[in-house]
């Protein structure tokens, strides 16, 4: 349960003075529990997960005798020993697709990527566990893996799911006017190829802790997760239980970015508890971690119609979504790059195709802004290209074609909810630049210098929170006065906890530090799809905001009742309930239906209802934002110098600003990583480079020190009091920024991410 | 996760080597630890017993006697970049101890386990090259000297026998008027590339030059040939003979393609930081 530290936080009525986040202390301290600062239960034993050392083979026997006859080891979970479960994941219902049961929770014919789970051995200690991993014999028969998914679908390819007898998962499209009669309109064609390869989330705290413990019939969960109330259900499912006899609790989590979700390994832990019904513990290493989860590789190829004039007349769109071997996440990695490949633009005539191909690496679910990193990348980097090959200046480009408040953007979307202008000249103020790009940057090769300047923008739209059902919260009030809000949304780094108590201490003008939050626990049984897709703010934010107006309006009834006057004669000022003169304070009034009352409320929040044939289902806004970006390159190394960066978001409103200000810089960073370091590598059959020492991640080093971010306020969002989601923003703009800036200097383009000196030379010819 | 090992912590260099000598295969030296127990921890490396070479006096002096610098193996690379005589004397290795991973690794790990470990991906080996030092192993029957150009065998392989161990560099002071300078690049913690150089130009001709790569290719190695070739050159010639030579770098470098870069990227870089590091070192003698 967090509280407000008192002295910080005990005021009302102040967005923008900030105070303290409640779980900061905690934190800071070292106090705040993560998983694997629970203690253990009496009993716990610890699980060890055996991974597939290949990325594609059949496995011809397994036999694990030798790490059974071990002393302390006490269960092993393989095919051979599934204690009559069957292995095969159930999907949830997809909003847009048909998905197929594709994945067994351990392998059962095959092993499909490097990290594919084998077994799972129980042990008195981890120590044994490990040691046992090794005396489990697996005989495999390799087969020959496919890495790339444009090769995945060429004819010949090794087929993952033999029984599909194809490599392809998935098809959507999104199509409006007529992309030839659009061509047909256009004076000048161009067609445009990026591509973006796989990383990882890399959260600070590895993935696939828990700690379960089957007891009675009924199974208690700890786990970090973005979504226990999902969790709990699949979980319960996979036992043949009622959802109610699975209790999940979420610890304070280590990031996720979208990679916290149940991990194969969790299926085995559920088995294994409840065979030797005592509690089990997984601690997972890095080099696991990295294994569990990933984002999709793309390849965006478009062809552009314009006018002389510099009018966009058609878009026509292919993409390639590499899902891994799992569908995992491929329909919204899939789907989510499908609806944000056209941008932010007027497009008359658009169409846009998508693919998604199974690959034998580790399964793509969801990446902070799925799909949309990738299509971002491609889109602005084509505008830049486009309107440089029509001899106009990009800025110019984008003014003259952005979608502008108002317009209409597509079937069953909100209409266009922000204002770009501002959004771009917020941006290129940011970095101190007026726009202008060299239109003939080959000519800057003759300085003598070997570092070149170069300015770039990119702009970004996506779905703001969309779908997912209904959000709860249960909000009560003691008789101290004191509110206590119940909800099952995570605290996963962002700081929604924090969110709640301001949003609960600003509707119902009572001071912080009078507001506690709980932690997520499916035994109060809330529904809420997740802490992610930017839907905290505005759905969970709004349960919050509807449940304390509920309770507000109550106590006015009770005050009026009570002490006289009608309802809404009376007020909150400053955490007293008021009525012309007469002041009380919240617990006289619940105190006045005697003993020991408390008043409680549930509020929620719907998402908009799908809207027949539209691909953009439920959804509340838009999410826009706009970046500049200035560098330096050197001709001779292809080294890059980050000279300053400028993020602006539209957050409609930031209910905490230094929380929401955290959201768009943080998102910047990990696109300084995108845009330049991550990548799973693959190859000679492995995943290279699945560990930290490997896998190169921004450092604070290859953040510009002149980096400015800073956010729309217009208070014009549907969240409470006006806010927007806006968490995934920053992240999308920071490749194409570079890019962009990259030809700005030099007058070459690299096409695919990330952006390295190795790259840049290459396009330069020097190599 | 690490097994149970034995820690012997000998205070002198005969005992150390006699330890080495009495359990054989079974026992590693012990400086850092940076790279030995990352070994050990994933099973590269299975020692029973640790001999630790920390609490033996002589190997963490750093002094300069007759013009000679002596290094001791357990010198921390944090100590030697920041040491003033080893600035003065080899600046090469300064810079490149001052560049390497970072101040973690600096402050655990040695000289002597970076020599003699020997992983490719080093820089301290590279740098000291061109300064022609001498590394001193002591063994059973003694102590011995090899040069550091012979000392490096191939990756991972060095000169040392079974039971000796690294003792000490030598690194003799540069001639009159020459500089050393050192170039890194680097993508992740270990260097992608490092390229040293000393020399000495008057009226803008190169009149020695020693140049040394490490990283591309198995060890760090000098390059002879190229040395000899840009000598007497125009220091603004060094660039278009160190090109023209390129094809011959890698022949004799074999640089490969792996998470670092190409091995076409690698070469290219190699000759860019060639021509960087001459300069640089030209320019700190001016
Ligand atoms: C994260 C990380 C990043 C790194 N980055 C770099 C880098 O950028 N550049 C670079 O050059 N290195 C780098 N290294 C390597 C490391 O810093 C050095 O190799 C380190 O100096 C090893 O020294 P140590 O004293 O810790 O050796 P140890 O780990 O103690 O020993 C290494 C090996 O050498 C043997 N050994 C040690 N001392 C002696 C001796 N005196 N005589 C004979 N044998 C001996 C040991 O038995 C063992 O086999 C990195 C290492 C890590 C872990």
């Amino acid at each position: 349960m967090e509280a407000a530290n008192k002295n910080s936080t005990d005021k009302v009525g102040r967005f923008s003075d900030a105070p303290r986040r409640i779980d900061l202390k905690a934190k800071v301290t070292g106090r705040a529990q993560f998983i694997e600062d629970l203690p253990d239960l009496p009993g716990t034993i610890y699980a060890a997960a055996l991974l597939s050392p290949y990325s594609h083979a059949r496995i011809l026997s397994i036999d694990a005798s030798e790490a059974l006859a071990m002393p302390g080891v006490l269960g092993v979970v393989d095919r051979e020993h599934l204690d009559g479960v069957n292995p095969r994941l159930k999907l949830g219902a997809h909003d847009h697709f048909k998905l197929p049961d594709d994945q067994d929770f351990v392998a059962i014919k095959k092993v499909r990527y490097d990290g594919d789970l084998v077994a799972v051995i129980a042990a008195e200690d981890l120590a044994t566990a490990e040691r046992a991993l090794q005396k489990i014999h697996v005989e495999y028969e390799p087969l020959a893996p496919v890495f790339d998914a444009v090769e995945a679908l060429a004819p010949g390819a090794p087929i993952l799911h033999e029984e599909r007898g194809t490599n392809l998962l998935l098809e959507d499209s999104l199509i409006w006017g007529d992309v030839e009669e659009g061509f047909r309109a256009a004076d000048r064609v161009f067609e445009e190829t990026y591509s973006s390869p796989s990383m990882f989330h890399h959260p600070m705290e590895p993935i696939g802790g828990c700690l379960m413990h089957y007891l009675n019939g009924e199974v208690n969960v700890w786990l970090p997760t973005a979504s226990p109330m999902r969790d709990a259900g699949e979980f319960a499912h996979f036992l043949g239980l009622e959802a109610g006899k699975v209790r999940l609790r979420v610890p304070y989590v280590g990031g996720g970015f979208g990679s916290k979700i149940p991990t194969t390994a969790h299926y085995a832990v559920l088995l294994l508890t409840r065979r030797l019904q005592r509690p089990v513990r997984l601690v997972p290493s890095e080099e696991y971690s990295f294994r569990q989860n990933s984002r999709h590789a793309e390849v965006f190829k478009a062809k552009m119609g314009v006018k002389a004039d510099g009018t966009i007349t058609a878009l026509d769109v292919e993409l390639v979504v590499d899902t891994g071997a799992y569908t995992t996440g491929g329909a919204t990695g899939l789907h989510n790059s499908v609806i944000s490949a056209w941008g932010c633009y007027r497009i008359p005539n658009l169409r846009v195709r998508g693919r998604c191909a199974y690959t034998n690496k580790v399964p793509a679910g969801h990446t902070r802004a799925t799909g949309k990193v990738q299509t971002t990348w491609g889109i602005e980097c084509t505008i830049d290209s486009v309107a440089r090959q029509v001899g106009m200046d990009p800025y110019a480009f984008r003014k003259k074609n952005v979608l502008l408040r108002g317009d209409y953007v597509c079937k069953g979307t909100p209409a266009m909810d922000t204002d770009y202008l501002d959004l771009m000249s917020e941006a290129i103020a940011g970095i101190g630049w007026d726009g202008k790009s060299d239109l003939a940057p080959e000519k800057k090769a003759a300085s003598s210098s070997p570092w070149v300047r170069g300015r770039g923008m990119a702009l970004s739209l996506r779905h703001g929170s969309m779908g997912g059902g209904r959000a709860y919260a249960l909000v009560t009030m003691d008789a101290r006065g004191v509110l206590t809000i119940q909800h099952n949304a995570a605290e996963i780094g962002q700081g929604t906890h924090n969110l709640f108590s301001v949003i609960a201490s600003e509707t119902l003008e009572i001071p912080q530090s009078q507001v506690r939050v709980g932690t997520p626990d499916t035994a109060v049984s809330l529904p809420f799809a997740g802490v992610s897709a930017q839907r905290t703010t505005m759905q969970m934010g709004n349960a919050v905001h509807n449940a304390c107006k509920q309770l507000k309006q109550e106590l006015f009834t009770l005050a009026s009742q009570a002490k006289g006057g009608k309802p809404e004669e009376w007020r909150i000022i400053a955490g007293k309930l008021c009525w012309g003169e007469a002041a009380f304070s919240i617990a006289d009034i619940v105190r006045c239906y005697g003993g020991s009352v408390v008043l409680k409320a549930v509020g929620y929040h719907s998402a908009p209802p799908m809207v027949k044939d539209s691909a953009f289902a439920g959804m509340d806004h838009w999410a826009p934002s706009g970046a500049a970006l200035d560098l330096e390159v050197n001709r001779d190394t292809g080294e890059l110098r980050i000279l300053g960066y400028a993020i602006i978001a539209d957050a409609g409103k930031a209910i905490h600003y230094p929380s929401a200000k955290a959201q768009t810089d943080g998102g910047a960073v990990m696109g300084f990583g995108h845009a330049l370091f991550e990548e799973t590598v693959y190859q000679d059959g492995q995943f290279q480079n699945g560990d930290p020492f490997q896998y190169r991640l921004p450092l604070m080093k290859d953040v510009p020190e002149d980096f400015y971010s800073s956010m729309l306020e217009k208070g014009d969002g549907p969240g409470p009091f006006g806010s927007k989601g806006m968490a995934q923003t920053s992240i999308v703009t920071v490749g194409p920024a570079i890019g962009n800036a990259v030809y700005d200097a030099l007058g070459v383009r690299v096409r695919s991410l990330p952006i390295t000196p190795e790259k840049i030379l290459r396009a330069m010819g020097k190599i | 996760m690490l097994s149970s090992l034995k820690l012997l912590q000998p205070s002198t260099v005969a005992e150390a080597s006699q330890a080495l000598a009495e359990h054989g295969e079974n026992a590693r030296i012990y400086a850092g630890g940076a790279e030995l127990l990352l070994l050990v921890r994933h099973g590269l490396v299975a020692a029973e017993v640790l001999i630790d070479i920390k609490k033996i006096d002589r190997l963490h002096r750093i002094q300069l006697q007759d013009g000679t610098l002596r290094v001791g193996a357990c010198v921390t690379h944090h100590a030697l970049e920041n040491d003033p005589l080893v600035r003065e004397h080899a600046p090469a290795l300064a810079s490149a101890e001052s560049q390497l991973a970072n101040v973690r690794v600096r402050s655990q790990g040695t000289l002597g386990g970076n020599l003699a470990f020997n992983d490719p991906h080093s820089d301290p080996g590279t740098a000291l090259l061109v300064h022609n030092p001498a590394v001193i192993l002591g063994g059973a029957g003694g102590e011995r000297r090899v040069p550091l150009s012979e000392f490096f065998i191939d990756m991972y392989a060095t000169a040392l026998r079974p039971g000796e161990l690294l003792v000490e560099v030598e690194i003799p002071r540069l001639p009159v008027g020459m500089n050393s300078a050192y170039r890194r690049l680097h993508r992740y913690q270990r260097p992608t590339l490092g390229v040293a150089a000393a020399a000495r130009a008057a009226g803008g001709a190169i009149e020695e030059a020693r140049l040394a790569v490490g990283c591309v290719g198995p060890k760090a190695q000098r390059l002879t040939d190229l040395e000899g070739k840009i000598k007497g050159a125009k220091l603004s010639d060094a660039r278009r003979i160190v090109k023209e030579e390129r094809k011959r770098l890698g022949n004799l470098l074999q640089p490969v393609d792996d998470l670092m870069g190409s091995a076409e990227y690698k070469l290219y870089m190699t000759g860019v930081m060639i021509c960087e590091a001459l300069e640089a070192a030209n320019g700190a003698a001016a």
